[in-house]
């Protein structure tokens, strides 16, 4: 079950979308969460939903991948859909209650609200979907370099991020394996009540903290041993480079955001 | 001869009906006898560790229907039910020491019996008895389990596992790590307890010196099913069988092997041919005095 959650989500293929620079998808993903709020009426939301589906479609990956990413935040969203038409006040109102009012700007905005958390975490899905964990922090490192100058610990913090992902299905299997153990000696994980299920959590947490501890101090004196010392001077055997194609999406972002202005502003 | 363990036609598919779908075992039986040891042998990856944790039914079967302790377990077996067999069945997996949590080493070893609704006064008993049993001594008993040296670990996370009294005990490596008079009185601790409680010992190892010294039984697994059952005599019997399937002989028969092959003299028949270093010496010395009989 946890496998399905956070790993396997980098699905390998060759497609346009999974040749990018990892750095112009991280980039392109900020970017397109900063313009999403330029969007005010139908016209740009359509325009963003027609650029998000291309994107997928340029991905090559099935479309219920994105849906099933957007499926465990489904409550979240709703949430604060319901929020937005109970509280926006404004336009006809169509029913009102002890505080709360639904309105046609409340409709309007709460379906706003939902197109733009669906467009965010479906473009968010696609850079997880197309770009190996470990081109992502190789992506993210580049990006934080700038700041290695002001004394942001750029090449720390990325390596912090790949040993974390490196570690998750090491992690797994070993609570797999202290699950298995403690199971042996009678527990049970999925039967009693809420505070029994609970204690059953303690025999299994406080043997992976002692392994990762010591998985963390091994991997320390493994990497001194073989002479690791910091970012510095460090050169890379994975080579990020920016090609024609990053150019493409970056042209292609600029004319999107370009329409959505006119739109805001011109239109209506 | 009762048979503690019955395997019919066992398999096991891990993520069924998943484009996932792996095969781990296919079509098993075996049996393992009452009050023996029966040692488990098999490459890495011949379905060994699946195969015990079916013994305690930690996984139940995709196929077949297997018996343990005269209860039978099929796929669709309620978990309720397979709960008291743990008890009965007590596995010692790879590296037990990973499985210590408690606050101290006393109260680590009680957790079993506690979990199984035995009463603190008796866990308490029985705890205290085990960890004697297997050498730790009385005032460590209220230290931290992670205070200890890594083989007092080891031995705290197996007293732990003795403590649920089981009738079937199985150890998965369990020297593995150990230092070899660390690995020898261990393996010796297991053999007494075997023939004083009269227990069932179903012990998975890559040592073939172990397997020819202590088991009664030899159960051979390679890509998910069992390949050779039969006394280790029978077992160690066919030296390239053993080398196709990544095995090796043990010591001592290897040392004949290679006198045989290399040095070509060919020693004299015997009906049993030595398994274990102690039979190897007191047949060479049995030939030597055949020579001194000859030559006075």
């Amino acid at each position: 079950m946890l496998e399905k959650m956070l790993l396997g989500r980098y699905i390998k293929s060759n497609s346009f979308v999974h040749k990018l620079d990892p750095r112009t998808k991280l980039l392109g993903s900020f970017y397109f969460i900063l313009i999403i709020f330029l969007a005010n009426n139908w016209l740009s939301y359509l325009l963003l939903a027609l650029f998000t589906i291309f994107a997928i479609w340029l991905s090559g990956i099935d479309i219920k991948f994105f849906l099933n990413g957007v499926k465990p935040l489904i409550w979240l969203i709703l949430f604060t859909v319901i929020f937005q038409v109970l509280f926006t006040t404004g336009g006809t109102v169509y029913a009102e209650f002890w505080v709360f009012q639904i309105t046609s700007s409340g409709l309007i905005n709460g379906a706003y609200i939902f197109a733009r958390l669906v467009l965010i975490i479906m473009m968010s899905t696609l850079l997880t979907l197309t770009t190996a964990p470990l081109e992502l922090t190789d992506g993210i490192e580049h990006l934080l370099r700038p700041l290695a100058r002001f004394g942001f610990p750029a090449h720390e913090i990325a390596l912090m991020l790949s040993i974390a992902l490196r570690y998750v299905p090491t992690l797994m299997d070993e609570a797999q394996r202290i699950m298995n153990a403690q199971r042996a000696r009678g527990v049970e994980f999925n039967q009693g009540n809420f505070v029994d299920r609970m204690k059953a959590i303690i025999p299994i947490l406080v043997p992976l903290f002692v392994s990762a501890f010591n998985r963390a101090e091994e991997m320390a004196t493994a990497m001194e041993a073989r002479g690791y010392r910091g970012g510095e001077g460090r050169t890379k055997y994975r080579q990020l480079d920016f090609d024609r194609n990053d150019l493409l999406v970056f042209v292609g972002f600029l004319l999107v955001t370009a329409v959505l202005i006119v739109l805001r502003f011109i239109a209506f | 001869m009762a048979n503690q363990i019955i395997f019919d036609q066992v398999s096991y598919t891990y993520n069924p009906n998943t484009p996932f779908a792996v095969d781990v075992l296919n079509n098993v039986n075996l049996t393992i006898p009452e009050n023996k040891v029966t040692a488990i042998i098999g490459h890495t990856g011949s379905g060994k560790s699946t195969l015990i944790q079916h013994l305690n039914v930690l996984l139940r079967p995709t196929a077949g229907t297997m018996t343990v302790a005269g209860e039978k377990v099929t796929a669709t077996s309620e978990h309720a039910t397979l709960k008291p067999l743990r008890k009965k069945v007590g596995v010692v997996f790879q590296f037990p020491e990973a499985q210590l949590f408690e606050e101290s080493v006393l109260k680590d070893v009680m957790f079993g019996p506690l979990n199984f609704e035995i009463s603190e006064e008796e866990a308490m008993r029985i705890a205290k008895e085990k960890l004697a049993l297997v050498g730790i001594p009385e005032h460590l008993y209220e230290r931290s389990p992670f205070d200890l040296s890594g083989g007092q670990m080891r031995r705290v996370a197996i007293a732990g596992v003795l403590a649920l009294e089981p009738e079937v005990l199985v150890l998965d490596e369990p020297t593995a790590g150990l230092d070899p008079l660390g690995h020898k009185s261990m393996m010796e601790m297991f053999i007494d307890l075997q023939q004083t409680t009269n227990i069932t010992l179903v012990l998975v190892t890559h040592q073939m010196d172990d397997v020819a010294k202590y088991a009664d039984n030899v159960i051979v697994m390679e890509k998910g099913t069992m390949v050779k059952n039969g006394t280790p005599a029978e077992v160690f019997a066919d030296a390239s069988w053993l080398d196709q399937k990544q095995l090796s002989l043990p010591q001592a028969m290897s040392f004949m092997a290679k006198i045989d092959n290399q040095l070509d003299i060919a020693m004299p028949p015997t009906e049993k041919p030595p398994l274990t270093v102690n039979e190897l010496a007191d047949y060479l010395l049995k030939i030597k005095a055949s020579i001194q009989v000859e030559e006075g």
